[in-house]
């Protein structure tokens, strides 16, 4: 954008002043479901194009296939979800191959005890407050030890990251309109490097003395798809910051939604499976990731009435796309009970070969924090709506939520 | 009565990686595909045989095969008439898929 054009539907959309509410904006973005960008990034709104490129085998991921060359990373390894196939299925295999089945399929399971033993713990010390953050004290604590505990980092160093994935994010959020933003950017390369360094320091100690977390088992792997150190950093490094950049937000987007909708917290408590499909339902009504903007055509696609030439870069709208009349009959009500969504139909875990690699950990994740939490909290109730938000137009959630309470019960 | 297909390439990734996507033709126009551990990508083909796209595909993909030649499908023919009943497309346009159900006669 230059100071003498309008802004365009995206600059509002990226714009922080729509972070609150940006419904209304992707519901116009919808009316050009495939729609060409000044600079040349073709945004895609509707559900249906939107599944049908996540499919498409001319979508890459990988940055340096943009005619404009993408954006470089620093200088460290690409991650998997910045790679295509066939390196891509190799090092999530790999990955997989210590998270779930087939080799380690109660991986998750295994830590439910843990997990609901460390959500009571967090509200346990809510007893004597009238007031909490649901993001401080609540959202970013539980799933920031879980990512930690199950990848290998020790408890004591997770504030480190903190400030890392943070400086990420920021940065993560201005690649739209990078200009004037350097010192930004600065930062970002900085907590880039410091965090590779520190996994890379992490993956060495692990190889000498292993656990069962992730991060030993990638560096003690003798077998054919055994990484390299630089991949093992990277890897370790997205799964970080996945960790803890979405299910924070998922679980801050849940509570704010619950609050808004009271009706459903009576069923939550005593439906013990509604807050299954309840989950489910936010990640269509409320994904804490709003859209995927690194994808490039490999060559002309057509899709509905456009042609996204070879080397544009694309962008995957799929908060618009969760919200597409075409799909989901009254797309703006929030209703766990629908028939049309609970399928797992909803983009709010992406799609396709990078179909969120975290699935399984952030629903089970969710579904405990949620529902406990709103199990415990007596006469829970929003005190400032619409609450702060994060900056990023991409990870979209609540900086804080504070809510007031009249007590908490035992667990 | 035609064969299902007469050919077969395949078009992403490879066998030997255990991998891949396998595109069947007939008379130059895509009637099925085969995924083995490749199964995201099969909405794509999906699209391609409603629209009765060209065989064998020409795309740049990733995970691209290595680009060799299709070769026939062997599949057995069907000269004969047997009990089993047979879908044959019918109409003008491929995107019409009106379907018809012929028993064959005992």
């Amino acid at each position: 954008m230059t100071e003498t054009d309008a802004p365009t539907l995206m600059d509002q959309i990226t714009d922080e002043a729509a972070r609150a509410n940006p419904w209304p904006l992707f519901e116009q973005l919808r009316e050009t479901p495939v729609a060409r960008q000044p600079d040349g990034t073709y945004v895609v709104s509707g559900y249906a194009e939107i599944v049908a490129l996540l499919h498409d085998p001319r979508v890459s991921s990988d940055p340096t296939k943009r005619a404009d060359g993408g954006m470089t990373g620093g200088g460290i390894e690409p991650a998997f979800i910045n790679t295509d196939p066939p390196e891509h299925d190799t090092l999530r295999r790999e990955t997989t191959s210590f998270f779930g089945p087939p080799h380690r399929p109660d991986m998750v399971a295994k830590l439910e005890p843990w997990m609901h033993e460390t959500v009571n713990r967090l509200i346990d010390a809510f007893a004597d407050r009238e007031q909490i953050d649901v993001v401080d004290d609540f959202a970013y604590p539980f799933p920031v030890s879980a990512i930690c505990r199950i990848l290998g980092v020790p408890p004591e160093d997770e504030p480190k990251f903190h400030d890392w994935s943070g400086a990420l994010i920021v940065a993560l959020g201005l690649r739209m309109h990078p200009e004037g933003h350097q010192a930004a950017f600065q930062a970002a390369l900085k907590a880039n490097q410091e965090m590779t360094d520190y996994l890379g320091a992490l993956a060495e100690a692990h190889a000498k003395d292993p656990g069962d977390d992730i991060l030993s088992g990638l560096a003690t792997d003798k077998g054919p798809d055994a990484m390299h150190m630089e991949s093992i950093k990277s890897t370790a490094r997205l799964l970080l910051i996945a960790g803890h950049e979405t299910t924070v937000n998922l679980i801050s987007n849940g509570a704010l939604t619950l609050l808004r909708h009271p009706e459903h917290i009576e069923r939550v408590r005593n439906e013990p499976e509604y807050v299954i499909r309840l989950v489910e339902e936010l990640l269509r009504f409320e994904p804490p990731v709003q859209m995927i903007p690194n994808r490039t055509a490999l060559e002309d696609i057509a899709v509905g009435e456009t042609t996204i030439p070879a080397g544009a870069p694309i962008t995957l709208v799929h908060a618009a796309g969760n919200r597409d009349p075409h799909r989901f009959a009254d797309p703006a009500t929030f209703d766990p009970d629908r028939q049309d969504g609970i399928e797992g139909q909803h983009l709010g875990l992406g799609g396709g070969v990078h179909y969120c690699f975290g699935a399984p950990l952030a629903r089970l994740e969710v579904q405990i924090a949620l529902r406990t939490l709103f199990r415990r909290l007596d006469k829970p109730r929003l005190v400032q709506d619409p609450p702060p938000y994060r900056p990023s137009p991409i990870l979209r959630g609540p900086v804080h939520l504070p809510i007031a309470m009249d007590g908490v019960h035992p667990a | 009565m035609p064969t299902i297909a007469d050919q077969v390439v395949v078009i992403q990734g490879s066998t030997d990686d255990r991998r891949f996507v396998a595109a069947y033709g007939l008379d130059g126009t895509i009637v099925a595909a085969v995924s083995f551990n490749a199964g995201r990508y099969l909405e794509y083909y999906e699209r391609q045989i409603q629209e009765a796209a060209a065989f064998p595909p020409v795309l740049d993909a990733v995970g691209q095969a290595t680009g060799d030649d299709p070769v026939p499908a062997a599949f057995p023919p069907q000269s004969e008439l047997t009990n089993r009943p047979t879908v044959v497309l019918t109409g003008h346009s491929p995107t019409e898929m009106r379907v018809e159900r012929k028993f064959p006669e005992e």
